[in-house]
């Protein structure tokens, strides 16, 4: 079949499709409304329930701030609460910037305008990755000074089975994430190689 | 019903064939063509207001269907069926020409060996549109989009040889 050929057969169907108009008003304002909510019952779920839970904990922080005593919890202190706070946001947003990327501009500007806020998400999630290690460190002492009393810094003991567990868990649970994370990535750039 | 509803409704039903034909040649089967069409209305609701008669409504169109297509393209991992592309738009038409289904398969079939970018130039070049307005939709410069059009016609044309 040559082009010109394939051009008619496409056009036939096109005056023919013309003739068939099967949808309705109803239709129309049916579609719109349930993508609307689909969409963001689906966002709204996943990313707010795990936001919700990392300023509770942060919070819980605040509160009980006045029983880190001394001055290397109140350091870790710092750290979890702000932890707990600027990463859901941060993760938030970059997924937000992903929904709510232009699809009215052409094509490779949209290719590559979705790359650079991939990226961005991608590199907010590296970020967290790196920071949870720390994190797994830094709020066990606070966690069991503010509900127990105890200074954990200064008893060894719990430290030799804590690290070493919670390292493996955090090392598979984090790379199992990123890969996820990933592989969306890479249909994007297989896209945008097709532009090259 | 606000003025803004009745206008896009209108826009849609007026264009209905054009949204159909881009989310037939991104899908492989009917459910995934429903999505494909049921997310591109939606898409082309939400950027209705930065529209704004900026380009041809048609441009417009086959910018959002395109872009639609492809961004969705990369969420669904769906298995496609064996349902074929053909069947689809006969179950749209109420009449049937089993040669007029024959040609409709082979475009489909020339269609789907394209990638994703070659698909949407592919169509465009289908519904008549010039190199200029292809370069509009795309993004691509008009002398990139006839190289890349020549580069479609012979690998189709090789397939066939093949």
């Amino acid at each position: 079949m040559e082009f010109e050929e394939l051009q008619a057969a496409w056009s036939a169907m096109s005056t023919e499709l013309k003739n068939q108009k099967k949808i309705t008003d109803k239709i129309i304002i049916d579609m719109t409304k349930q993508k609307y909510k689909s969409k963001y019952s689906t966002a709204k779920t996943l990313e707010s329930l795990a936001s919700i839970v990392c300023f509770g904990m942060a919070f819980y922080v605040i509160i009980n701030f006045g029983k880190l005593d001394a001055w290397y919890l109140q350091v870790l202190g710092v750290f979890t609460i702000l932890f707990y706070t600027v990463f859901p946001i941060l993760s938030l947003s970059a997924l937000f910037r992903l929904h709510n990327l232009d699809l009215s501009q052409d094509y490779s500007r949209l290719m590559i305008d979705f790359r650079k806020r991939k990226k961005w998400f991608l590199l907010v999630q590296q970020l967290s990755i790196v920071l949870c290690f720390i994190l797994v460190i830094a709020a066990l002492p606070v966690a069991v000074k503010i509900s127990k009393g105890k200074d954990l810094l200064l008893q060894s003991s719990t430290w030799l089975w804590y690290v070493p567990f919670a390292m493996i868990f955090l090392f598979f649970f984090t790379r199992w994430g990123y890969r996820c994370y990933k592989g969306m990535t890479n249909s994007a750039e297989q896209l945008l190689s097709e532009l090259e | 019903m606000k003025q803004k509803e009745k206008v896009f409704i209108e826009l849609i039903k007026e264009y209905e064939g054009l949204i159909f034909k881009a989310s037939t040649i991104y899908t492989n089967n009917k459910q995934d063509q429903k999505d494909l069409f049921q997310e591109i209305v939606y898409q082309l609701w939400k950027s209705f207001d930065s529209f704004k008669n900026q380009a041809k409504i048609s441009t417009w169109m086959y910018r959002v269907a395109m872009n639609t297509a492809i961004t969705q393209l990369k969420r669904s991992k769906k298995s496609p069926t064996s349902e074929s592309f053909e069947k689809v738009v006969f179950e749209q038409m109420e009449t049937y020409d089993a040669a007029f289904e024959e040609n409709l398969k082979k475009v489909y079939e020339q269609i789907n060996q394209l990638n994703t970018l070659e698909k949407g130039l592919m169509l465009l070049l289908l519904e008549g549109k010039s190199y200029q307005e292809i370069s509009e939709v795309s993004g691509l410069s008009i002398t990139n989009v006839g190289t890349r059009i020549n580069r479609i016609k012979s690998k189709l044309k090789s397939k066939l040889l093949k």
